[in-house]
Protein backbone atom coordinates (compact mmCIF):
# COMPACT_ATOMS: atom_id res chain seq x y z
CA UNK A 1 0.00 0.00 0.00
CA UNK A 2 2.38 2.25 0.59
CA UNK A 3 4.09 1.51 -2.64
CA UNK A 4 1.44 3.40 -4.47
CA UNK A 5 -0.30 -0.36 -5.13
CA UNK A 6 -4.05 -0.93 -4.18
CA UNK A 7 -6.23 -3.53 -3.92
CA UNK A 8 -10.34 -3.61 -4.89
CA UNK A 9 -10.51 -7.46 -3.43
CA UNK A 10 -12.86 -10.15 -4.94
CA UNK A 11 -15.29 -10.33 -1.79
CA UNK A 12 -16.60 -6.99 -0.87
CA UNK A 13 -18.29 -8.56 2.38
CA UNK A 14 -15.26 -10.30 3.71
CA UNK A 15 -12.63 -8.24 2.73
CA UNK A 16 -13.75 -4.90 1.32
CA UNK A 17 -15.81 -3.55 3.10
CA UNK A 18 -17.66 -2.47 6.85
CA UNK A 19 -20.71 -3.15 5.55
CA UNK A 20 -22.31 -1.75 9.50
CA UNK A 21 -20.19 1.43 8.66
CA UNK A 22 -21.09 4.55 7.16
CA UNK A 23 -20.09 5.63 3.49
CA UNK A 24 -17.73 8.04 4.85
CA UNK A 25 -15.67 6.32 7.23
CA UNK A 26 -15.80 3.40 4.66
CA UNK A 27 -14.13 5.43 1.65
CA UNK A 28 -11.70 6.74 3.96
CA UNK A 29 -11.03 3.81 5.86
CA UNK A 30 -7.74 2.97 3.71
CA UNK A 31 -6.49 7.07 3.96
CA UNK A 32 -6.58 7.31 7.80
CA UNK A 33 -3.81 9.24 7.82
CA UNK A 34 -4.33 11.67 5.54
CA UNK A 35 -7.33 12.94 6.83
CA UNK A 36 -5.64 13.36 10.42
CA UNK A 37 -3.18 15.53 12.63
CA UNK A 38 -1.14 14.21 15.26
CA UNK A 39 -3.61 11.09 15.72
CA UNK A 40 -6.87 13.68 16.05
CA UNK A 41 -9.28 13.09 12.83
CA UNK A 42 -10.22 16.43 11.26
CA UNK A 43 -14.13 15.52 10.87
CA UNK A 44 -13.78 18.01 7.56
CA UNK A 45 -10.76 16.44 6.04
CA UNK A 46 -12.83 13.41 6.34
CA UNK A 47 -16.04 14.11 4.33
CA UNK A 48 -14.26 16.25 1.51
CA UNK A 49 -12.29 13.19 0.71
CA UNK A 50 -15.26 10.59 1.00
CA UNK A 51 -17.83 13.39 -0.85
CA UNK A 52 -14.59 13.67 -3.51
CA UNK A 53 -14.52 10.19 -4.52
CA UNK A 54 -18.00 9.26 -3.94
CA UNK A 55 -18.81 11.92 -6.46
CA UNK A 56 -16.48 10.86 -8.89
CA UNK A 57 -17.73 7.45 -8.88
CA UNK A 58 -21.64 8.55 -8.69
CA UNK A 59 -22.72 6.47 -5.48
CA UNK A 60 -26.33 6.59 -5.06
CA UNK A 61 -28.51 5.61 -3.06
CA UNK A 62 -27.59 7.24 1.05
CA UNK A 63 -25.30 10.02 1.71
CA UNK A 64 -22.10 9.92 3.63
CA UNK A 65 -23.55 9.00 7.14
CA UNK A 66 -25.66 6.22 5.74
CA UNK A 67 -24.67 2.52 6.40
CA UNK A 68 -22.82 0.52 3.40
CA UNK A 69 -24.98 -2.30 4.05
CA UNK A 70 -28.33 -0.68 2.97
CA UNK A 71 -26.97 0.04 -0.64
CA UNK A 72 -27.19 -1.59 -3.59
CA UNK A 73 -24.58 -4.34 -4.75
CA UNK A 74 -23.37 -2.18 -7.49
CA UNK A 75 -22.96 1.09 -4.91
CA UNK A 76 -21.13 -1.14 -2.62
CA UNK A 77 -18.44 -2.27 -4.94
CA UNK A 78 -18.24 1.84 -6.24
CA UNK A 79 -18.03 2.43 -2.50
CA UNK A 80 -15.45 0.12 -2.54
CA UNK A 81 -13.53 1.87 -5.78
CA UNK A 82 -13.92 4.61 -3.71
CA UNK A 83 -12.10 3.97 -1.03
CA UNK A 84 -8.92 2.61 -2.89
CA UNK A 85 -9.07 5.70 -5.37
CA UNK A 86 -8.96 8.19 -2.47
CA UNK A 87 -5.34 7.22 -1.78
CA UNK A 88 -4.21 8.04 -5.45
CA UNK A 89 -2.85 4.42 -6.04
CA UNK A 90 -0.19 4.18 -9.27
CA UNK A 91 -1.23 0.55 -9.68
CA UNK A 92 -4.93 -0.60 -8.99
CA UNK A 93 -4.81 -4.48 -8.55
CA UNK A 94 -8.88 -4.90 -9.27
CA UNK A 95 -10.16 -8.30 -8.78
CA UNK A 96 -13.38 -9.61 -10.25
CA UNK A 97 -14.53 -6.13 -9.78
CA UNK A 98 -18.32 -6.75 -11.32
CA UNK A 99 -19.45 -9.62 -9.80
CA UNK A 100 -22.63 -9.37 -8.05
CA UNK A 101 -23.13 -6.03 -10.14
CA UNK A 102 -26.03 -4.51 -11.74
CA UNK A 103 -26.09 -4.14 -15.75
CA UNK A 104 -25.56 -0.11 -15.27
CA UNK A 105 -22.86 0.26 -12.09
CA UNK A 106 -21.21 -2.73 -14.41
CA UNK A 107 -20.85 0.00 -17.36
CA UNK A 108 -20.15 2.28 -14.90
CA UNK A 109 -17.00 0.50 -12.74
CA UNK A 110 -15.95 -0.61 -16.53
CA UNK A 111 -16.13 3.35 -17.46
CA UNK A 112 -14.00 3.90 -14.42
CA UNK A 113 -11.44 1.47 -14.91
CA UNK A 114 -10.87 2.90 -18.26
CA UNK A 115 -10.83 6.50 -16.78
CA UNK A 116 -7.79 5.99 -14.41
CA UNK A 117 -5.76 3.91 -16.94
CA UNK A 118 -6.09 6.59 -19.23
CA UNK A 119 -4.93 8.60 -16.61
CA UNK A 120 -2.31 7.30 -16.37
CA UNK A 121 -2.51 4.59 -13.35
CA UNK A 122 -1.54 0.96 -13.84
CA UNK A 123 -4.56 -1.05 -13.56
CA UNK A 124 -4.54 -5.03 -13.04
CA UNK A 125 -7.52 -6.51 -13.70
CA UNK A 126 -8.62 -10.13 -12.54
CA UNK A 127 -11.54 -11.53 -14.03
CA UNK A 128 -13.54 -14.56 -15.56
CA UNK A 129 -15.34 -13.05 -18.01
CA UNK A 130 -13.62 -12.97 -21.20
CA UNK A 131 -15.81 -10.05 -22.56
CA UNK A 132 -14.64 -7.66 -19.94
CA UNK A 133 -11.48 -9.01 -19.83
CA UNK A 134 -11.08 -8.32 -23.54
CA UNK A 135 -12.77 -4.69 -23.89
CA UNK A 136 -10.37 -3.79 -20.86
CA UNK A 137 -7.18 -4.38 -21.22
CA UNK A 138 -3.89 -3.80 -23.41
CA UNK A 139 -2.88 -7.51 -22.47
CA UNK A 140 -4.25 -10.26 -21.38
CA UNK A 141 -2.50 -13.04 -19.65
CA UNK A 142 -4.05 -16.46 -19.08
CA UNK A 143 -3.92 -18.53 -15.79
CA UNK A 144 -4.56 -22.34 -15.33
CA UNK A 145 -4.21 -23.76 -12.68
CA UNK A 146 -2.10 -21.53 -11.21
CA UNK A 147 0.23 -21.49 -14.11
CA UNK A 148 0.56 -18.91 -17.32
CA UNK A 149 -1.00 -20.55 -20.25
CA UNK A 150 -0.84 -17.82 -22.87
CA UNK A 151 -0.52 -14.36 -23.30
CA UNK A 152 -2.37 -12.03 -25.84
CA UNK A 153 -2.33 -8.58 -26.70
CA UNK A 154 -6.30 -7.60 -26.38
CA UNK A 155 -6.88 -6.28 -29.80
CA UNK A 156 -5.47 -8.97 -31.91
CA UNK A 157 -7.32 -11.97 -30.31
CA UNK A 158 -10.17 -13.43 -29.29
CA UNK A 159 -13.19 -14.45 -26.76
CA UNK A 160 -12.42 -17.95 -28.28
CA UNK A 161 -8.80 -18.08 -28.33
CA UNK A 162 -8.70 -16.87 -24.81
CA UNK A 163 -11.64 -19.51 -23.54
CA UNK A 164 -9.38 -21.80 -25.58
CA UNK A 165 -6.14 -21.02 -24.08
CA UNK A 166 -8.43 -21.19 -20.35
CA UNK A 167 -10.23 -23.68 -20.74
CA UNK A 168 -9.12 -26.77 -23.82
CA UNK A 169 -7.27 -29.64 -22.68
CA UNK A 170 -4.18 -30.20 -24.75
CA UNK A 171 -2.97 -32.92 -22.73
CA UNK A 172 -6.06 -35.00 -24.50
CA UNK A 173 -5.84 -33.13 -27.75
CA UNK A 174 -2.59 -34.31 -28.31
CA UNK B 1 -28.12 9.94 -21.18
CA UNK B 2 -28.04 9.70 -17.28
CA UNK B 3 -31.72 10.52 -17.23
CA UNK B 4 -32.78 7.72 -18.95
CA UNK B 5 -31.77 5.17 -16.21
CA UNK B 6 -34.83 4.71 -14.17
CA UNK B 7 -33.14 1.44 -12.55
CA UNK B 8 -31.26 4.11 -9.69
CA UNK B 9 -32.85 5.91 -7.31
CA UNK B 10 -32.37 9.61 -6.88
CA UNK B 11 -30.25 10.49 -4.17
CA UNK B 12 -33.04 12.74 -2.11
CA UNK B 13 -35.46 9.70 -1.60
CA UNK B 14 -33.47 7.27 1.13
CA UNK B 15 -34.01 3.21 0.55
CA UNK B 16 -36.11 1.32 2.43
CA UNK B 17 -33.06 -0.38 3.89
CA UNK B 18 -32.03 2.84 4.56
CA UNK B 19 -35.17 3.70 6.73
CA UNK B 20 -35.03 0.68 8.48
CA UNK B 21 -31.27 0.92 9.65
CA UNK B 22 -32.42 4.68 11.33
CA UNK B 23 -35.46 2.81 12.91
CA UNK B 24 -32.88 0.09 14.21
CA UNK B 25 -30.37 3.15 15.22
CA UNK B 26 -33.19 4.13 17.08
CA UNK B 27 -34.59 1.36 19.09
CA UNK B 28 -30.87 1.04 20.12
CA UNK B 29 -30.45 4.91 20.90
CA UNK B 30 -33.86 5.69 22.35
CA UNK B 31 -34.00 1.97 24.19
CA UNK B 32 -31.75 3.00 26.84
CA UNK B 33 -32.13 6.55 27.45
CA UNK B 34 -35.82 5.90 28.16
CA UNK B 35 -35.36 3.05 30.42
CA UNK B 36 -33.15 5.18 32.61
CA UNK B 37 -35.44 8.10 32.77
CA UNK B 38 -38.25 5.44 33.81
CA UNK B 39 -35.84 4.46 36.06
CA UNK B 40 -35.28 7.48 37.59
CA UNK B 41 -39.09 8.96 37.57
CA UNK B 42 -39.94 5.96 39.39
CA UNK B 43 -37.16 6.13 41.52
CA UNK B 44 -38.11 9.82 42.48
CA UNK B 45 -41.60 8.62 42.95
CA UNK B 46 -41.52 5.96 45.16
CA UNK B 47 -38.92 6.99 47.43
CA UNK B 48 -37.99 10.50 49.27
CA UNK B 49 -34.46 9.59 49.40
CA UNK B 50 -33.53 8.47 45.94
CA UNK B 51 -33.58 12.94 44.48
CA UNK B 52 -31.15 13.75 47.02
CA UNK B 53 -27.94 15.43 46.66
CA UNK B 54 -26.35 12.90 48.57
CA UNK B 55 -27.93 9.37 47.32
CA UNK B 56 -27.11 10.76 43.82
CA UNK B 57 -23.02 11.51 44.87
CA UNK B 58 -23.28 8.00 46.46
CA UNK B 59 -24.68 6.56 43.09
CA UNK B 60 -21.80 8.66 41.21
CA UNK B 61 -19.02 7.02 43.94
CA UNK B 62 -20.52 3.48 43.72
CA UNK B 63 -20.77 3.44 39.88
CA UNK B 64 -16.61 4.42 39.36
CA UNK B 65 -15.09 1.24 40.08
CA UNK B 66 -17.47 -0.76 37.24
CA UNK B 67 -17.60 2.29 35.43
CA UNK B 68 -14.38 2.87 34.59
CA UNK B 69 -13.93 -1.21 34.24
CA UNK B 70 -16.61 -0.82 31.56
CA UNK B 71 -14.80 2.06 29.51
CA UNK B 72 -11.94 -0.16 29.20
CA UNK B 73 -14.42 -3.41 28.78
CA UNK B 74 -15.92 -1.08 25.69
CA UNK B 75 -12.99 -0.42 23.91
CA UNK B 76 -11.90 -4.20 23.70
CA UNK B 77 -15.23 -5.11 22.63
CA UNK B 78 -15.64 -3.11 20.13
CA UNK B 79 -12.24 -3.75 18.50
CA UNK B 80 -13.40 -7.48 19.44
CA UNK B 81 -11.68 -8.62 21.71
CA UNK B 82 -12.55 -9.72 25.55
CA UNK B 83 -10.62 -9.29 28.44
CA UNK B 84 -11.93 -11.48 31.19
CA UNK B 85 -8.89 -10.37 33.35
CA UNK B 86 -9.78 -7.47 34.61
CA UNK B 87 -9.84 -8.13 37.83
CA UNK B 88 -7.25 -10.10 38.22
CA UNK B 89 -5.29 -7.15 37.41
CA UNK B 90 -7.12 -5.16 39.12
CA UNK B 91 -6.23 -6.96 42.04
CA UNK B 92 -2.30 -7.13 41.35
CA UNK B 93 -1.93 -3.89 40.46
CA UNK B 94 -3.27 -2.64 43.76
CA UNK B 95 -1.18 -4.96 45.26
CA UNK B 96 1.79 -3.38 44.22
CA UNK B 97 0.44 -0.26 44.73
CA UNK B 98 1.03 -1.14 48.35
CA UNK B 99 4.13 -2.02 48.27
CA UNK B 100 5.37 0.73 46.16
CA UNK B 101 3.97 2.93 48.68
CA UNK B 102 4.78 1.28 52.08
CA UNK B 103 8.42 1.81 50.77
CA UNK B 104 8.33 5.00 48.15
CA UNK B 105 5.42 7.19 48.99
CA UNK B 106 1.48 7.38 47.87
CA UNK B 107 2.38 9.34 44.48
CA UNK B 108 5.08 6.39 43.51
CA UNK B 109 2.61 3.75 44.48
CA UNK B 110 -0.19 5.00 42.16
CA UNK B 111 2.01 5.36 39.63
CA UNK B 112 3.34 1.97 40.14
CA UNK B 113 0.11 0.41 39.95
CA UNK B 114 -0.70 2.11 37.05
CA UNK B 115 2.42 0.74 35.27
CA UNK B 116 1.58 -2.71 36.84
CA UNK B 117 -1.79 -2.65 35.24
CA UNK B 118 -0.68 -0.99 31.58
CA UNK B 119 1.78 -4.10 31.57
CA UNK B 120 -0.36 -7.18 32.18
CA UNK B 121 -2.49 -5.21 29.53
CA UNK B 122 0.36 -5.21 27.36
CA UNK B 123 1.19 -9.00 28.14
CA UNK B 124 -2.65 -9.96 27.20
CA UNK B 125 -2.51 -8.21 24.10
CA UNK B 126 0.72 -10.11 23.16
CA UNK B 127 -0.82 -13.62 23.98
CA UNK B 128 -3.99 -12.63 22.16
CA UNK B 129 -2.21 -11.16 18.68
CA UNK B 130 1.47 -12.81 18.92
CA UNK B 131 -0.04 -16.65 19.57
CA UNK B 132 -3.39 -15.97 18.16
CA UNK B 133 -5.24 -17.75 20.81
CA UNK B 134 -8.97 -16.29 20.96
CA UNK B 135 -9.33 -13.40 23.25
CA UNK B 136 -11.49 -15.10 25.88
CA UNK B 137 -9.52 -18.20 26.50
CA UNK B 138 -6.26 -16.47 26.67
CA UNK B 139 -7.34 -13.65 29.28
CA UNK B 140 -9.36 -15.96 31.26
CA UNK B 141 -6.10 -17.80 31.43
CA UNK B 142 -4.10 -15.23 32.30
CA UNK B 143 -6.67 -13.83 34.52
CA UNK B 144 -5.85 -17.16 36.53
CA UNK B 145 -1.95 -16.32 36.64
CA UNK B 146 -2.62 -12.72 37.82
CA UNK B 147 -4.69 -13.94 40.52
CA UNK B 148 -2.00 -16.32 41.25
CA UNK B 149 0.38 -13.90 41.40
CA UNK B 150 -1.96 -11.92 43.85
CA UNK B 151 -1.55 -14.08 46.38
CA UNK B 152 1.85 -15.08 45.79
CA UNK B 153 2.59 -10.94 46.33
CA UNK B 154 0.47 -10.94 49.79
CA UNK B 155 0.72 -14.30 50.68
CA UNK B 156 -2.49 -14.54 51.12
CA UNK B 157 -2.90 -11.86 53.73
CA UNK B 158 -4.68 -8.01 53.24
CA UNK B 159 -1.58 -5.59 52.85
CA UNK B 160 -1.60 -2.25 54.41
CA UNK B 161 0.75 1.19 53.57
CA UNK B 162 2.14 2.31 56.91
CA UNK B 163 0.21 4.02 59.54
CA UNK B 164 1.23 7.70 58.76
CA UNK B 165 0.25 7.31 55.04
CA UNK B 166 -2.76 5.85 55.41
CA UNK B 167 -4.60 9.21 55.38
CA UNK B 168 -3.42 10.39 51.90
CA UNK B 169 -4.07 6.36 50.62
CA UNK B 170 -7.14 7.14 51.04
CA UNK B 171 -7.14 10.34 49.14
CA UNK B 172 -9.47 9.11 46.51
CA UNK B 173 -12.41 9.08 49.10
CA UNK B 174 -12.34 12.23 49.71
CA UNK B 175 -15.02 14.56 48.16
CA UNK B 176 -14.22 17.51 46.61
CA UNK B 177 -15.86 20.83 44.83
CA UNK B 178 -16.92 21.60 42.77
CA UNK B 179 -19.96 19.04 43.19
CA UNK B 180 -18.80 17.39 46.22
CA UNK B 181 -18.02 14.27 44.24
CA UNK B 182 -15.27 12.23 45.54
CA UNK B 183 -12.23 11.95 43.85
CA UNK B 184 -12.82 8.47 42.88
CA UNK B 185 -16.15 10.15 41.11
CA UNK B 186 -13.85 12.55 39.46
CA UNK B 187 -11.29 9.96 38.30
CA UNK B 188 -14.38 8.15 36.84
CA UNK B 189 -15.08 11.18 34.73
CA UNK B 190 -12.11 11.65 33.48
CA UNK B 191 -12.17 8.08 32.42
CA UNK B 192 -15.18 8.63 30.63
CA UNK B 193 -13.96 11.90 28.94
CA UNK B 194 -10.64 10.36 27.59
CA UNK B 195 -11.60 7.25 26.39
CA UNK B 196 -14.46 9.31 24.54
CA UNK B 197 -12.32 11.24 23.25
CA UNK B 198 -9.91 8.55 21.88
CA UNK B 199 -12.77 6.41 20.72
CA UNK B 200 -15.11 9.16 18.75
CA UNK B 201 -12.29 11.67 18.18
CA UNK B 202 -8.44 10.04 17.18
CA UNK B 203 -7.59 7.90 14.16
CA UNK B 204 -6.90 4.98 16.79
CA UNK B 205 -10.92 5.14 17.27
CA UNK B 206 -11.93 4.67 14.04
CA UNK B 207 -9.40 1.55 13.60
CA UNK B 208 -11.08 0.09 16.30
CA UNK B 209 -13.98 -0.06 14.90
CA UNK B 210 -12.53 -0.64 11.77
CA UNK B 211 -10.85 -4.01 13.24
CA UNK B 212 -13.45 -5.27 15.30
CA UNK B 213 -16.19 -4.89 12.16
CA UNK B 214 -14.02 -6.61 9.66
CA UNK B 215 -10.86 -7.75 10.83
CA UNK B 216 -10.02 -8.81 7.50
CA UNK B 217 -10.56 -5.44 5.29
CA UNK B 218 -8.91 -3.56 7.92
CA UNK B 219 -6.21 -5.23 7.65
CA UNK B 220 -6.43 -5.01 3.94
CA UNK B 221 -6.99 -1.28 4.24
CA UNK B 222 -3.54 -1.18 6.05
CA UNK B 223 -4.47 -1.14 9.26
CA UNK B 224 -2.60 -3.46 12.09
CA UNK B 225 -5.34 -5.39 13.75
CA UNK B 226 -2.47 -6.80 16.36
CA UNK B 227 -1.54 -3.23 17.56
CA UNK B 228 -4.80 -1.81 17.47
CA UNK B 229 -5.67 -5.05 19.67
CA UNK B 230 -2.90 -4.90 22.25
CA UNK B 231 -3.43 -0.80 23.01
CA UNK B 232 -7.28 -1.83 23.39
CA UNK B 233 -5.87 -4.49 26.01
CA UNK B 234 -3.17 -2.07 26.90
CA UNK B 235 -6.17 0.36 28.17
CA UNK B 236 -8.25 -2.32 29.50
CA UNK B 237 -4.87 -2.86 31.66
CA UNK B 238 -4.52 0.64 32.82
CA UNK B 239 -8.57 0.92 33.65
CA UNK B 240 -8.18 -1.96 35.48
CA UNK B 241 -5.38 -0.75 37.95
CA UNK B 242 -7.76 2.88 38.31
CA UNK B 243 -10.35 0.73 39.28
CA UNK B 244 -8.14 -1.35 41.59
CA UNK B 245 -6.60 1.88 43.37
CA UNK B 246 -10.19 3.51 43.90
CA UNK B 247 -11.02 -0.37 46.05
CA UNK B 248 -7.60 0.08 47.91
CA UNK B 249 -8.03 3.79 48.42
CA UNK B 250 -11.69 3.02 49.60
CA UNK B 251 -10.71 0.29 51.86
CA UNK B 252 -7.57 1.30 52.78
CA UNK B 253 -5.74 -1.97 52.35
CA UNK B 254 -5.81 -4.69 49.23
CA UNK B 255 -5.90 -8.17 48.85
CA UNK B 256 -5.54 -10.97 46.55
CA UNK B 257 -9.10 -11.51 46.06
CA UNK B 258 -9.82 -7.54 45.06
CA UNK B 259 -12.34 -6.79 43.16
CA UNK B 260 -13.43 -10.70 41.97
CA UNK B 261 -16.05 -10.83 39.10
CA UNK B 262 -15.72 -7.04 38.13
CA UNK B 263 -15.26 -7.48 34.79
CA UNK B 264 -18.51 -9.55 34.33
CA UNK B 265 -20.43 -6.79 35.68
CA UNK B 266 -18.70 -4.10 33.88
CA UNK B 267 -19.04 -6.16 30.35
CA UNK B 268 -22.90 -6.61 31.22
CA UNK B 269 -22.95 -3.26 31.57
CA UNK B 270 -21.24 -2.41 28.71
CA UNK B 271 -23.91 -4.50 26.99
CA UNK B 272 -26.83 -3.75 28.61
CA UNK B 273 -25.84 -0.17 27.03
CA UNK B 274 -26.15 -1.40 23.74
CA UNK B 275 -22.69 -2.09 22.72
CA UNK B 276 -22.78 -4.56 20.27
CA UNK B 277 -20.61 -8.16 21.86
CA UNK B 278 -20.26 -9.30 17.98
CA UNK B 279 -17.54 -5.51 17.70
CA UNK B 280 -17.49 -2.89 15.27
CA UNK B 281 -20.13 -1.17 16.91
CA UNK B 282 -21.04 0.97 20.48
CA UNK B 283 -19.76 3.89 22.22
CA UNK B 284 -18.65 5.45 25.40
CA UNK B 285 -21.71 6.64 26.81
CA UNK B 286 -23.01 3.31 26.28
CA UNK B 287 -20.69 1.84 29.06
CA UNK B 288 -21.92 4.84 31.31
CA UNK B 289 -25.48 4.28 30.73
CA UNK B 290 -25.05 0.70 31.36
CA UNK B 291 -23.70 0.94 34.58
CA UNK B 292 -25.67 3.48 35.84
CA UNK B 293 -29.00 1.33 34.96
CA UNK B 294 -27.20 -1.34 36.74
CA UNK B 295 -26.31 0.99 39.86
CA UNK B 296 -30.02 2.44 39.71
CA UNK B 297 -31.33 -1.22 39.98
CA UNK B 298 -29.43 -1.88 43.38
CA UNK B 299 -29.77 1.81 44.59
CA UNK B 300 -33.31 1.49 43.95
CA UNK B 301 -33.68 -1.92 45.74
CA UNK B 302 -31.42 -0.57 48.62
CA UNK B 303 -33.79 2.55 49.04
CA UNK B 304 -36.79 0.45 49.22
CA UNK B 305 -35.76 -2.10 51.50
CA UNK B 306 -36.64 -4.80 48.80
CA UNK B 307 -34.70 -8.42 48.70
CA UNK B 308 -31.39 -7.99 46.62
CA UNK B 309 -31.86 -11.26 45.24
CA UNK B 310 -34.52 -10.84 42.86
CA UNK B 311 -32.10 -8.01 42.11
CA UNK B 312 -30.04 -10.62 40.25
CA UNK B 313 -32.63 -12.14 38.49
CA UNK B 314 -33.35 -8.74 37.25
CA UNK B 315 -30.03 -7.78 36.07
CA UNK B 316 -29.50 -11.12 34.70
CA UNK B 317 -32.76 -10.48 32.57
CA UNK B 318 -32.28 -7.34 31.50
CA UNK B 319 -28.54 -8.74 30.41
CA UNK B 320 -30.47 -11.23 28.67
CA UNK B 321 -32.61 -8.74 26.49
CA UNK B 322 -29.84 -6.27 26.05
CA UNK B 323 -28.23 -9.50 23.86
CA UNK B 324 -31.64 -10.20 22.16
CA UNK B 325 -32.19 -7.16 20.70
CA UNK B 326 -28.55 -6.57 19.39
CA UNK B 327 -29.28 -10.03 17.84
CA UNK B 328 -32.62 -9.16 16.33
CA UNK B 329 -31.35 -5.64 14.94
CA UNK B 330 -28.43 -7.71 13.58
CA UNK B 331 -30.27 -10.50 11.77
CA UNK B 332 -32.91 -7.75 10.03
CA UNK B 333 -29.55 -6.80 8.35
CA UNK B 334 -29.22 -9.85 6.30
Amino acid sequence: MRAGIAMVPESRKDQGLHLTQSVRDNVTMASISRISRGGVRRPGAESRLAADATARLDVRGADLGGQVWTLSGGNQQKVMFAKWIARKPDLLIVDEPTRGVDVGAKAEIHRLITDLARAGTAVLLISSEVEEVLGLSHRVIVMRQGRVSASFTASQTSPEEVLAAAFADKEVVR
Amino acid sequence: MTDTTPATAPRSVPSPQGRRADRSRLVRDYGIVFSIAILVVLLSISTDTFLTAGNLRNLVDQMAVVGIVACGATLCIISGVFDLSSSAMLAVSAITGVFVTQSFGVGAGFLAAIVVGGVLGLVNGLVVTGIGVHSFIATLASSIVFRGVAVLLTGGSIVYPLTNQMDSFRVLNYQVNPGGLTLASWTFIAVLAVTWFLLSRTTFGRELYAVGGNAEAARLSGISVARVRILALVISGITASLAGLILASRGGSAQASLGSGLELTAIAATVVGGTSIMGGEGAIWRAGAGVLILQLFSNGFNLLGWDTTYQQVLTGALILIAVSVDQVLRRRRR
